[in-house]
């Protein structure tokens, strides 16, 4: 029944014969899943918040791109392509990890120590990239573009973060009741796939010229 | 995931034993919900001692040595933030939207009830933090409640050393407490209802308090944001909001930033923030008045689609708290009417309540009394944000005492009444007691009547056009001396309605222990938590069997039927009639 309809609904009225829910069973519920759905939600707005202040923030006079001319670091941005790599292959290992887990008498274990590993690299790369940055003199506050920079992968890093810790505590839980891993794991391997998600379109929005800039601005009325 | 089993089945090995898990690091909802209450009310009545120490400053300029401007600006910013945040928003989803969803819906407990501790504790730990301000070098935070930059950060504002990081880490965590706290109620709400429980027959309460839910999950974000870059601007010294400027001769490291930025952010929101307080207020004052006329809800449907409505439009309405920020004109337009839209599903709700008396067996107990108060106060606040929402009254209004008359009346004083005639209707069921009749009534008539003597000449001191948030006034020939009189009187009200409170404390703290015995189901009402085997509900709230549910939260007085109210959890076939054709004929 769509929620449209739900919402037409008329509970003072008695119920025709055999459709009083009273008389259905309770379907199978999971409320895991609806908490992660909600939780995208919520982290999809911050980030979206975060965005639209950037976005606004580029039009002001004192903003410099991080990329899109030769001398700027972000225009040659092998090692976030690198990072990129890592974390797409730790989601891949995340779902192999899931079908195997789906299947009885499949170890699990290694997929999920490479997928942690990879996502280890991934933070430890995003790290290296934060270093170069610095020792090129673009600080945190030389400019808005940098402090941006270091906001967004800062709060995408404790996203990932907290997957991990999620991760391992599913793990560690799944020694006592083998039987609900694949279901956690499908949850894990969803929030993997938005990190990622998440992880390209600050990519692609940290790394524009400022021609980018300025249309995606305009476009929102700034 | 052992918490699954005890939303599930009665499991009598998982009841917790001692006291420290029975109270202190308890999970059951209804002692977690408690403990929210009881903090937020604690941190309630500091706001209030505040309200009181500034009034003192107002009424009777220069006679109290200890309040100087700085202070008074503490006072300011402390007080409307801890009741926006620290008491509503916590009192009324952290307390009674853990007490009342699991018991409306028919659930055991909330879904994740470890969650929903951890929630508790991370609230009480962004209400010390906050506290802790009062005692860091400078004080508490005076940049007023929005804490507009740059000026919130700059020395030559009170607390702008660890006041305000204190303040900004404060309002984090709590936003991270609400988070883990929403995703619970929603949750709850969505996966945990009993057999027969459908959305349309859920009682309005919880209806309310689930859209306020959505609304505060997808609203506070942007709260988190503004704290997390204006807190990096403060501390690490970034330019995201703060401009270019010069602060005491000097000129700053500071380029660039837009503090407009920061406005639009914050009343993103801000302005959803009202009816975060709002809607539950809504959802509860509907089955208090229902309840105490003996008669159905009028308009349920209706009632619902308002509350989804109002809260979809409340994010596109932000922008009229910003009039005079010199924003582009068609903006204003735009942002006006919206709010002019916003009103329609708002005053729809206000006759469906009237109309639910309309020929109602109307019961003047003292819930009844405070839920037929908060029409008043909620109409006459409302009225004059009908006015505010235009631009061209805004402008000349705007941070005058007409525009805290108004949110004082319908965000303050509205869902205050609403707090308690909830308390009030519920505290038998949490305690199994009622509150003092006498003493309720007392505190009604003099709360109700005490606010109207506050906040009404506020409304004409903003006509006058006494600015707000000022110390004191100076070469301000168009104010006449009168408009001291009047503050003076409505100081005099305020500490009387303030000294009213601790009667109502009082009678918490008496009726606990000595207040008349209630039974399962005081009020005849029909909704849920009426119908537990004991009350107070024990932890899994249902015994061996948890509640199916054949009707809606509103048969009153239903025609045909015996008794003038029938539960949630009575079947057709268990039914009493002294007339079965004319409740035949109802049900057609």
């Amino acid at each position: 029944m769509s929620v449209l309809s739900r919402l037409r609904e008329k509970p003072w009225l008695a119920q025709p014969a055999g459709m009083d829910p009273a008389l259905q069973r309770a379907r199978r519920r999971w409320p895991e899943h609806t908490a992660l759905m909600f939780m995208l939600a919520i982290s999809t707005v911050l980030f979206f918040l975060f965005t639209i202040t950037f976005l606004g923030r580029t039009q002001l006079p004192d903003f410099q791109p991080l990329a899109g001319m030769p001398w700027q670091p972000l225009t040659n941005s092998v090692m976030l392509w690198l990072n990129t790599l890592w974390l797409a292959l730790s989601g891949l290992a995340m779902q192999l990890s899931l079908r195997q887990s789906r299947r009885l008498h499949k170890k699990v274990g290694p997929w999920l120590v490479l997928a942690t590993l990879l996502v280890g690299f991934f933070l430890a790369g995003q790290w290296l990239v934060w270093q170069q940055l610095l020792a090129q003199g673009y600080g945190l506050r030389t400019n808005p573009a940098n402090s941006y920079f270091y906001l967004f992968t800062a709060v995408h890093g404790v996203h990932v973060m907290a997957g991990v810790i999620a991760l391992l505590r599913v793990w560690w839980h799944s020694r006592r009741q083998p039987l609900k891993l694949s279901r956690s794991l499908q949850l894990c391997t969803t929030y993997w796939h938005f990190l990622l998600l998440l992880w390209l379109v600050l990519f692609a929005l940290l790394t524009r010229s400022a021609d980018t800039y300025n249309t995606l601005a305009a476009m929102c009325g700034f | 995931m052992s918490h699954i089993a005890v939303t599930d089945q009665p499991d009598e090995s998982k009841h917790p034993h001692s006291f420290i898990t029975k109270y202190i690091w308890s999970q059951d909802h209804k002692v977690i919900a408690i403990q929210y209450a009881i903090t937020a009310i604690f941190v309630g009545l500091v706001a209030l001692l505040l309200s009181a120490l500034m009034r003192l400053q107002l009424g009777f300029p220069d006679r109290f040595s200890f309040i100087d401007p700085s202070a008074y600006l503490q006072f300011v910013t402390m007080h409307g933030m801890i009741m926006v945040i620290y008491l509503l928003t916590a009192l009324l989803l952290g307390g009674f939207g853990n007490y009342l969803i699991p018991l409306m819906i028919g659930a055991r407990d909330m879904v994740f009830p470890y969650l929903n501790m951890l929630s508790y504790w991370t609230y009480l730990l962004s209400v010390v933090l906050l506290l802790a301000s009062f005692f860091v070098v400078g004080g508490p935070t005076g940049a007023g409640w929005t804490l507009y930059p740059p000026q919130a950060i700059l020395p030559g504002t009170p607390g702008a050393d660890g006041g305000i990081v204190l303040m900004l880490l404060s309002l984090a965590i709590f936003i991270v407490a609400f988070t883990m706290g929403g995703l619970n109620y929603v949750t709850t709400i969505l996966q945990a209802r009993s057999k027969g429980m459908t959305l349309m027959r859920m009682p309005l309460t919880i209806w309310g308090i689930f859209i306020a839910t959505i609304l505060g999950l997808l609203a506070f974000p942007a709260l988190l944001v503004s704290a997390i870059m204006m807190l990096l601007d403060k501390v690490a010294g970034t330019s995201f909001f703060m401009p270019a400027l010069l602060s005491l001769g000097e000129q700053l490291d500071y380029s660039g930033g837009s503090p407009i930025l920061f406005q639009h952010l914050f009343w993103f929101f801000g302005h959803p923030e009202v009816y975060i307080v709002a809607l539950p207020a809504f959802g509860m004052v509907s089955d208090v008045l229902a309840t105490h006329a003996r008669k159905n809800i009028f308009g349920y449907r209706m009632m619902v689609w308002a509350i989804v409505a109002i809260g979809g439009l409340s994010f596109v309405v932000w922008a009229h708290h910003m009039y005079v920020s010199g924003m582009n004109p068609y903006f204003g337009f735009f942002f006006a009417t919206t709010t002019l839209i916003i009103a329609v599903p708002t005053a729809l709700k206000v006759y469906n309540w009237v109309l639910t008396l309309w020929r109602g067996n109307i019961h003047l107990t003292t819930p009844m009394l405070f839920a037929i108060g908060f029409i008043f106060t909620f109409v006459h606040g409302g009225l004059t944000g009908l006015f505010l929402g235009n631009v061209v009254v805004d402008l000349p209004l705007s941070d005058t005492y007409f525009v805290v008359a108004h949110f004082h009346m319908v965000m303050g004083v509205s869902p205050i009444m609403v707090l308690f005639a909830a308390i009030y209707h519920w505290f038998p069921k949490a305690t199994g007691r009622f509150l003092h009749e006498g003493w309720g009534k007392f505190h009604f008539w003099a709360t109700f009547l005490g606010t109207y003597a506050v906040y009404l000449p506020m409304h004409y001191l903003g006509f006058l056009g006494v600015p707000r948030r000022y110390f004191a006034m100076a070469g301000t020939d168009f104010i006449p001396e009168s408009a001291q009189t009047l503050n003076a009187s409505i100081t005099v009200s305020a500490i009387i309605v303030g000294v009213v409170q601790l009667v109502f404390i009082v009678n918490l703290i008496w009726s606990v222990r000595h207040g008349k015995a209630a039974g399962n189901n005081p009020w005849q009402a029909t909704t849920l938590e009426w119908q537990t085997e004991h009350t107070p509900p024990g932890h899994g709230n249902w015994g061996k069997t948890v509640p199916v549910v054949y009707r809606w939260a509103y048969d009153y007085s239903v025609p045909g039927v015996k008794e003038d109210f029938i539960p949630q959890n009575v079947p057709n076939e268990q039914l009493q009639f002294t007339d079965k054709q004319r409740y035949e004929e109802s049900q057609q």
